[in-house]
């Protein structure tokens, strides 16, 4: 499936569709990385920074951003760190992931923002960090504005 | 709140508050959802009965829990669960928590809702997890008496409902033993890859909301590894390190990890003896730390591999992955300083030692002394240190200057001493204590640990 340029020119939006893994609508600038994230001490909670050192999103706050990343590694407290940051306020408007696994289902139970996951396509190929990104999860839509076209 | 399912919102502070029912019965009204990209599960009579509130209001908000989860992940049912293994306490982490009652941080950091909700009952045999502190030596530790009386007004809490104290990130050492099929939930992510993997039982690495939501309604997600199909091998893992030592099936763990993707089920095969449980107790812990991996086939051990075909299920394998000498010492060198000098603090036993490993240490400190400017703290169950104190081997260990601690580690408990260096036997604590810390952390085996707890001179790795 290619996906579908709205509005019938070059830089309109691309439109992706996937699976509801926890409802709402929200939208934000994309924070994008296909590496995953750790499980324990991953955010600074007076930022919403990702604190891993050398990692791509490291220094990056998550804070009302779509944040798009492959999934957990490590400790079971992955949804925990995420429950910390709903808490601390600097939880992430919407999240998209190619596939849920059980660290990152309960993640998005407890951050209580909409997600959407399982894509025919390949998430990491539609958008890039800056892009400014519609999350229908109820839907089960993605609308993607891509910075570099507009 | 109105008790009436079909009325029910999801938890207070969510923008788009959507109907849990509408998505849980077959046959449910649209609700404005477009229901192509929404899973759909399905509730027995048993658990609709819960969910109207009939079971009390803890288990009502823990089950919405588990249904929320359980759409998230793509199951189409629940599953009754025998056991839970949890990480309960008043750990560092529930400080951010909107209040200091038991009660209401119960309800918002684990019941996810920030009604007023009171723990019941807990369904099913509950152990604790690691908690924050030793609780008959902290002091010891320096930690301060608030936490210890926090920490202890939790336990009481859960105690109360029905939870057994067991204070241990290796419940399946001491009576935690769910069999083959048995499904659990558990929060220590190497602690139900070995359970899944070398038991057959079926827990998947979810957290720790979800697994206490899961012992107070006695239910998970029917999915992951509860599934048959889902825990077939998707990966081969080919070790050519040849590993026989704890520390070396440690690093090969944390060497594979790094080279799995989300949701992947490694089938190790290699030039390996069969390793035993403490192997396999460091081996886990490290590949649940650089991965996310919660089942594990080791063919010809593990019993859902008696060959590389069963445990493939007869699928081609998605990726084959060699692991070498190489791939080993790169993952050492990711975690582990780099250099040599003075050592001030070692620390045994992430994953919590076992008697075996307790007796080890204690031989070896035989009529040898730990040097002056160094601590050397075991870390070990409640159960395992009685018996150790009973063999004789903590009296050995206390004679030679070592000390053995329970239910909790450096990590957990917060109690990273401020040295310039330290050593560990383990990838895991020394990664996740790495983060935490402006210390150089070593990372050895239990000799080249006891060797440099002797000396206080960490000698760097061998050539």
């Amino acid at each position: 499936v290619t996906p579908q340029p709205l509005g019938g020119g070059e830089g309109g939006p691309i439109v992706v569709r996937g699976r509801q893994v926890y409802p709402g609508v929200a939208e934000g600038i994309a924070l994008v990385c296909d590496a995953t994230l750790p499980g324990w001490d991953t955010f600074d909670l007076s930022t919403g920074k990702v604190k891993e050192r050398g990692h791509l999103l490291g220094g990056h706050s998550v804070k009302d951003r779509v944040l798009i990343v492959a999934g957990a590694r490590g400790s079971t407290g992955w949804a925990t760190q995420f429950l910390q940051l709903r808490i601390a306020g600097m939880a992430p408007a919407a999240m998209i992931f190619p596939t849920i696994d059980a660290r990152v289902g309960a993640a998005c139970v407890v951050t209580k923002v909409p997600v959407i996951a399982d894509f025919e396509e390949d998430i990491f190929e539609m958008v890039r960090s800056g892009d400014h990104v519609t999350v229908n999860a109820d839907h089960g839509i993605v609308t993607i504005i891509r910075a570099d076209a507009s | 709140v109105s008790e009436d399912p079909g009325a029910l919102t999801s938890s207070a502070g969510s923008k788009s508050a959507v109907p849990i029912a509408a998505s849980t019965i077959d046959d449910r009204g649209d609700g404005g959802i477009d229901e192509g990209h929404v899973n759909t599960v399905r509730l027995t009579e048993d658990e609709k009965a819960i969910l109207d509130g009939r079971e009390g209001r803890a288990k009502k908000k823990a089950l919405e829990f588990i249904i929320e989860y359980a759409r998230a992940v793509g199951a189409d049912r629940l599953v009754e669960i025998s056991k839970a293994h949890i990480f309960i306490g008043a750990h560092g982490y529930l400080d951010i928590a909107s209040s200091q009652d038991v009660d209401e941080i119960i309800a918002e950091m684990y019941l996810n809702t920030s009604d007023r909700v009171v723990l019941e009952r807990l369904s099913c045999f509950t152990l604790t997890d690691a908690t924050p502190l030793d609780p008959d030596q902290w002091e010891a530790l320096g930690l301060p008496q608030s936490r210890a009386s926090a920490d202890q007004r939790h336990r009481s809490r859960f105690r109360t409902a029905g939870a057994a104290d067991g204070g241990s990130c290796a419940p399946y050492l001491i009576g935690f033993v769910p069999l083959m099929g048995e499904h659990y939930v558990s929060t220590e992510s190497h602690a139900l890859l070995f359970m899944n993997s070398v038991w057959g039982a079926r827990a998947n690495a979810d957290s720790i909301e979800a697994s206490v939501c899961a012992a107070v309604c006695g239910r998970t997600a029917n999915w992951g590894n509860h599934v048959i199909s889902q825990r077939r091998g998707t990966h081969v893992v080919r070790i050519t390190s040849s590993p026989r030592s704890v520390h070396d099936w440690d690093l090969a763990g944390y060497a594979i990890g790094g080279m799995l993707p989300p949701k992947a089920v490694p089938v190790i095969v290699g030039d390996f003896d069969r390793p035993d449980a403490e192997c396999l107790k460091s081996f886990f812990a490290s590949l649940a730390t650089s991965g996310s991996a919660d089942m594990c086939h080791i063919v010809g051990l593990t019993p859902e591999a008696p060959t590389m075909e069963a445990a493939l299920a007869g699928n081609a394998p998605l990726e084959t992955i060699d692991i070498d000498d190489a791939a080993v010492a790169g993952a050492l060198a990711r975690v582990t300083a780099e250099g040599r000098g003075q050592v001030s603090y070692i620390s045994l036993g992430c994953p919590h030692y076992s008697l075996r490993q307790i007796q080890y240490a204690a031989e070896w400190l035989e009529g040898k002394r730990v040097h002056a400017d160094v601590d050397l703290h075991v870390w070990t169950a409640v159960p395992t240190r009685e018996s150790a104190v009973r063999s004789g081997f903590v009296a050995r260990i206390e004679a030679a200057g070592g000390q053995v601690f329970t239910s909790t580690c450096p990590l957990v408990s917060n109690a990273i001493p401020d040295v310039q260096a330290m050593v560990f036997d383990s990838m895991k604590q020394a990664r996740y204590v790495s983060a935490v810390t402006r210390s150089a952390v070593f990372v050895g085996s239990v000799d080249q640990c006891l060797e440099a707890a002797i000396t206080g001179i960490w000698t760097g790795l061998p050539a």
